[in-house]
């Protein structure tokens, strides 16, 4: 219970820094996968925390805590990156007006980024073209989208130039492949009555490679993990690792569980 | 190459379990990192030091991650280090596609199952949300974000 506090705590503290550098835009910008990196990097690091109580306007009846350091501001700044150059796809793919509208929003402050941290806003930039290219050309090849998207996750986990860069980077990668993998896969069927793009809607695995497919991203990514020198909320990282990323996909139950699926 | 046990360097026993072994690396990094002996006359010392240390963590966790028992006669570090990226310099092993590789990759996915298995075994305990049955549930309009 505490464990989950404190995560949520971090989410929070993520949500009012990006709050507070971005605006509403930077808000709406939020996922889960960056609470991720942001516990993983202040876990690794140990910074300072900023611990507050408080309230925020999506809760506004029950006080609750906020939790930020060094890698949360570097945590929303990521996420807005990618945000940013995510939205200027959409925009520029689909001429989605939500996009046009999100990406202007955070135009300004995203080039502040951009300045601090080029390298990763270079590979965020490349590697989503590409798969926006590869979308656009309808090309069908999961591997090479993944890893692109393993590459981009990959230099986002890299905060700093020193020892962890290289297993920062692999965790990232293969988180990111798993992502990607996992999102392609259960959003195949409903593409595929829309006629969308999908990389799998040629050749989709059955349900048995697609669990070893995504578990072997997974496994990688993880005994990169359990290399850090990591001791500060290492239970709810390992929570997330092991069980997390796999909530609400199919492909988590043996046999016997899997009358409790759907 | 290191010339000393890591182990030694790093100050605990070889049967040191994993978290000892990091707390261990946490309090000599922090002893030894370069950014607290900027104007320190031994800051060359120090470097030289935290290098030490860092080898010695990346050798011990390494040979723990391929499950290689401990014998420090075979010294310094082993080949067969598992690089798809072609990553750092001292990682000079090009042939990834060899056993030493799939070993790894194998060994990897089994202890990934195994903890699994822990961790989704007590997913029942650590599940503070009977509604939505979410570990994490952070939906905004679930009754589980408002208890603390």
């Amino acid at each position: 219970m505490r464990e989950y506090t404190r995560y949520r705590a971090f989410y929070c503290g993520l949500c009012r820094q990006l709050r507070s550098s971005y605006g509403i835009g930077g808000e709406l910008t939020l996922t889960y996968d960056m609470t991720f990196l942001v516990m993983l990097l202040n876990g690794l690091y140990e910074p300072e925390e900023n611990r507050r109580q408080g309230r925020c306007g999506l809760h506004p009846l029950t006080k609750r805590e906020f939790i930020s350091s060094e890698t949360t501001a570097y945590g929303a700044d990521m996420n807005v990156l990618l945000a940013y150059y995510k939205q200027l796809d959409d925009w520029q793919d689909d001429h989605d007006p939500k996009g046009l509208a999100l990406s202007q929003m955070l135009k300004r402050k995203v080039r502040r980024v951009i300045g601090r941290y080029p390298e990763q806003a270079e590979t965020v930039r490349n590697c989503l073209k590409q798969l926006s290219q590869m979308e656009q050309d309808r090309i069908l090849d999961p591997e090479k989208a993944a890893d692109l998207f393993g590459k981009l996750l990959g230099r986002i986990f890299c905060w700093k130039d020193d020892a962890w860069q290289k297993p920062l980077y692999e965790m990232g990668f293969y988180m990111g492949r798993f992502i990607y993998l996992a999102d392609a896969l259960a959003d195949l069927e409903k593409d595929r009555k829309q006629g969308a793009y999908n990389p799998f809607m040629e050749h989709a695995p059955s349900p048995e490679e697609a669990k070893v497919l995504l578990t072997t991203c997974m496994a990688e990514c993880a005994a990169r993990f359990e290399t850090l020198p990591i001791l500060r909320d290492v239970e709810i990282l390992r929570n997330i690792l092991y069980a997390g990323v796999w909530s609400g996909l199919p492909w988590q139950d043996d046999e016997e569980r899997s009358k409790d699926v759907e | 190459m290191l010339s000393k046990d890591p182990y030694d360097i790093l100050g605990v026993a070889p049967y040191a379990t994993d978290d000892e072994v990091k707390r261990a690396y946490r309090e000599l990094a922090k002893k030894y990192h370069p950014d607290l002996h900027v104007d320190n006359p031994l800051a060359e010392l120090a470097q030289e030091r935290f290098q030490e240390i860092q080898e010695a963590y990346d050798t011990v966790m390494q040979e723990r991650a391929s499950g290689r028992p401990h014998s420090y006669q075979s010294g310094g570090n082993q080949s067969g280090t598992y690089d798809p990226f072609g990553f750092g310099g001292s990682y000079n092993n090009q042939g990834y596609q060899n056993n030493q590789g799939y070993q790894n990759n194998y060994n990897n996915y089994n202890n990934y199952q195994q903890r699994q298995d822990q961790y989704r075994g007590n997913g029942s305990n650590n599940d503070p949300c009977n509604c939505c049955m979410e570990l994490w549930c952070l939906d905004s309009l679930c009754e589980c974000m408002e208890a603390i």
